[in-house]
């Protein structure tokens, strides 16, 4: 009898090996994060409404710390711990929590992949032409992206990604954009020198869109006539 | 924010569908979440990002589609009829940070009625209660110029005095609304020599009211610190539309602007009205933020080749002035654009996002570094799952009731100080509690032998940990999986109370053991996914019966099961859990037998349903593969 990998598991695989076959290397952080990473460092304004956005689960401790809302700290905690230096590039998976209530797509856990990648001549459109590849090989070679501008704090310019569904509409897909100085600052890079590429998307709902699964929920739940569902033969 | 499309061609003149001018503004940093007609209008509903403060108006989208589509913005000129008052106001303010401008003027001799028709009509499609002209009026210029406007009775404020300050800790509010607000320090707050009578920025107080016998208003607009208003919002609990405009800022420049248009539309409604003068206090300077343009820094970040001429025209369709290279940022954009990159994203908006051309990202010179540490967990994964072993994902979260039920480490235990409910209040010490949670799950599954690899929390620590669990007979797979990751450890035998409380109806056995303690061989990660769409699981439970058939060694069970699964669309899930070849079975013949799942999604399956399907599957199998039923 043959066992099954979850399909996160699967969908977490396929979006690691589009990156690191481009250089990208895996790098893995804490799940509880301090403030510090979680915000300060990626230019979160501690008394702005953008620091709303997110509803974070805190830590019972004397330190300020928090489950992390992202893996986007983890960028800069890997690269300042590693002591890295560009050019460098990194894909960051990993579990991530908001705190809120659960529905039919909404999850208080969920699993993000960010990426990271400095260079001296890495711009806007490399990013943009990065991530229209990762779709197109998870979703096909017929999928059509496009771009809209966005604020995240970490970067500037600041963009969303949408694929178009079959039904016609767009579906914001991820965030991402060009390393904020300050960010490329707090990771130990002189922004005067280096550009820095990033994004971050929540691979759950890419693994509903992939398998039409109807409630983000199932991933969770130890069901298993979810989880024999997707076995490798087809 | 919702935006009416019918008032911003007040503002300017285009030529786009409301459904056209959602698209291009979405791609232009505004998104449009909805579009609701409105009798012979359509309110778009946009999500406004943190930093746009400016934008949330009519004239500040009406601005930002003036430089979308290069068009002419057409300001208002108010024209108003000012008359010499002997009346005055004597504002004080402590601070200039907390209110670095204030605008005001005296209004005498003003009539409370009901507002006009149209007022109450745009009010209401933005989904604020009408109460009297002048309130709706200054909700009404708010929406339409981004300044917070505010009316006070000049008859109930003793001198005309309008100290401003920030409020000391426990001083006291009743704001408009009729809560009693118990005020923390650092809000921002306006008193005569008597009593504190508003919440500035954020609600008007009752003592200094607006009533039908109000005959002389004072129509404010001021500049309030974004922070001091943001910290008393949340620590209040309380948002208002004034303090939602506040603590994304307002422009420094724009507070003339809105009292007029009010003072313009009460001189409208209410013809006796006196307008006094207008009353302008810059307590503090606005010092406009200067950048420098390098074309060259601001090609090379988005990858495009514009020139200045380019670069500076675009600039100049968002009001932001250049000369000699500096750029000036206009006072509505203040708050948000500091550093040459801001310009690089301005610039990137009017070029258009999606004219940037695709590039490939080269090819690194290195092979890729590999994270070890990732590989042997996915590898492991792969040896589970070749063993028969299903891969869970389950939360994070543990149960204080559960912990102390498994004799875990309580005090050890990681607590979250704002869990929306007690399951997310501790993180799980140890992938145990998960385990039973999630086996409990499948009470109709014949085999349950589960899995999973994430992280567990104990004293401040968190590490990787890999749990098994199987249920009932399935416990005879646990050897092979022990064995396959070099691990010598006794499966533990879970204790029947635990089993009741988790209402696992069958033995339980379970091995949990930390990653760093599994020591296993370097092997190539499976990379397949699956194509399998999802099938729609239904609410009922499943009825799950065994198959057992003898056929021909040729035949594949891969094609019996394709088979099964067409007979009917009730057949869920057709699993093979046994297969093999015996002399006792006769020369050439071989035993194979499937788990087969019913479902409906409409009720549960019944018994004399179940047995139908389950004998045609016998008749189609003896036709097409002269099987013969076993069992």
């Amino acid at each position: 009898m043959s066992g099954n990998l979850h399909p996160l598991t699967q969908f977490l695989r396929q979006s690691l090996k589009y990156f690191e076959d481009l250089g990208f290397q895996i790098a893995e952080g804490p799940e509880i994060e301090t403030e510090w990473y979680n915000f300060d460092a990626l230019n979160v304004p501690a008394d702005h409404p953008s620091r709303d956005v997110q509803d974070t689960f805190w830590i019972k401790s004397s330190e300020k710390k928090v489950l992390r809302t992202h893996t986007t700290g983890t960028d800069v905690r890997f690269i300042k711990e590693n002591n890295l230096k560009p050019p460098l590039r990194l894909v960051v998976p990993g579990r991530c929590f908001r705190n809120e209530a659960t529905d039919q797509t909404h999850e208080h856990t969920f699993y993000q992949i960010d990426g990271i990648a400095i260079d001296q001549n890495l711009n806007l459109g490399h990013l943009i032409g990065l991530l229209d590849g990762y779709m197109k090989k998870l979703f096909g070679d017929n999928i059509q992206t496009r771009v809209r501008p966005h604020l995240y704090p970490f970067v500037e310019p600041g963009m969303d990604l949408d694929v178009k569904l079959p039904n016609g509409k767009w579906r914001e897909m991820l965030g991402a954009g060009m390393a904020h100085p300050v960010v490329l600052k707090n990771m130990g890079v002189d922004p005067e020198k280096w550009q820095g590429i990033m994004w971050g998307m929540g691979i759950d709902r890419y693994m509903m869109q992939y398998f039409q699964v109807d409630d983000i929920r199932w991933s969770y739940s130890g069901d298993l006539r979810f989880l024999k569902q997707f076995n490798e033969k087809s | 924010m919702k935006i009416s499309y019918n008032w911003l061609k007040e503002y300017i003149d285009f030529d786009k569908s409301p459904e056209e001018l959602a698209n291009d503004l979405s791609l232009f940093g505004h998104e449009v979440e909805n579009i609701e007609k409105i009798g012979d209008d359509y309110i778009l509903d946009f999500e406004i990002t943190p930093n746009r403060g400016d934008c949330l108006s009519i004239l500040g989208m009406a601005r930002e589609i003036a430089a979308l589509y290069n068009l002419e913005l057409k300001t208002k000129i108010y024209e108003l009829k000012e008359t010499r008052l002997n009346k005055n106001i004597d504002v004080k303010i402590e601070n200039p940070q907390i209110c670095p401008r204030f605008t005001a003027r005296i209004i005498d001799n003003v009539e409370i009625k009901d507002s006009p028709a149209y007022v109450k009509e745009k009010l209401a499609s933005y989904g604020f209660r009408s109460l009297n002209n002048i309130v709706d009026i200054t909700n009404y210029a708010m929406i339409e110029t981004g300044q917070p406007l505010h009316a006070f009775d000049f008859d109930k404020i003793k001198d005309g005095l309008m100290g401003i300050r920030k409020s000391k800790n426990g001083e006291e509010v009743m704001t408009l609304d009729g809560v009693n607000r118990v005020l923390p320090e650092g809000a921002i707050i306006i008193e005569d020599s008597e009593k504190i009578y508003d919440l500035a920025g954020i609600m008007g107080g009752i003592k200094s009211e607006i009533d039908e016998k109000t005959k002389t208003i004072i129509l404010q607009g001021a500049i309030f610190d974004p922070v001091l208003i943001r910290r008393t919002s949340k620590k209040l609990k309380h948002t208002t539309d004034a303090s939602y405009r506040y603590e994304r800022g307002v422009d420094n420049e724009g507070t003339i602007n809105g009292v007029d248009a009010a003072t313009a539309l009460i001189q409208e409604n209410c013809p006796e009205a006196k307008a006094g003068e207008l009353i302008d206090i810059k307590s503090k300077e606005i010092v406009l933020n200067k950048i420098e343009l390098d074309i060259n820094k601001i090609n090379h970040l988005i990858g495009i080749d514009i020139n200045e001429t380019e670069a500076q025209e675009y600039l100049e369709r968002l009001s932001f002035k250049i000369d000699n290279n500096i750029t000036t940022v206009p006072s509505f954009r203040n708050y948000d654009v500091k550093i040459w990159q801001d310009l690089a994203e301005e610039i990137a908006r009017v070029y258009g996002y999606n004219q940037i051309e695709k590039l490939n990202i080269k090819n690194p010179e290195k092979k890729t570094p590999a994270n070890s540490d990732w590989q042997k967990r996915e590898a492991i994964k792969d040896i589970l799952v070749g063993l028969g072993f299903v891969e869970i994902y389950s939360y994070s979260f543990a149960e204080k009731q559960k912990v102390d039920l498994l004799k875990l480490d309580a005090k050890g235990c990681i607590e979250i100080s704002n869990p929306l409910s007690p399951e997310t209040q501790f993180l799980r010490p140890s992938i145990l509690p998960s385990l039973l949670a999630q086996a409990a799950k499948n009470p109709w599954s014949p085999d349950v032998p589960l899995f999973e690899i994430e992280k567990v929390f104990e004293n401040d620590q968190e590490k990787w940990q890999l749990g098994l669990i199987t249920l009932g007979k399935s416990d005879k797979m646990l050897p092979s999986a022990l064995q396959g990751l070099n691990l010598q450890v006794e499966p533990r035998n879970i204790e029947q109370s635990i089993l009741d409380a988790y209402k696992i109806r069958r033995a339980a056995k379970v091995v949990v053991v930390d990653i760093n303690n599994i020591e296993i061989e370097p092997s190539e990660i499976n990379y397949n996914i699956s194509e399998k769409k999802y099938k729609k699981i239904s609410r009922f439970a499943p009825s799950v019966r065994d198959i057992s058939i003898l056929v021909d060694e040729s035949i594949h069970s891969e094609s019996v099961k394709q088979e099964i699964y067409k007979i009917d669309d009730k057949i869920f899930l057709v699993e093979l859990f046994d297969e093999f070849i015996s002399p006792k079975l006769g020369v050439g013949k071989k035993n194979i037998a499937y788990h087969v799942w019913l479902q409906d999604e409409k009720g549960p399956v019944e018994e004399i349903i179940t047995n139908e399907i389950f004998e045609k599957i016998v008749q189609t199998l003896e036709i097409k593969f002269k099987a013969v039923l076993r069992s």
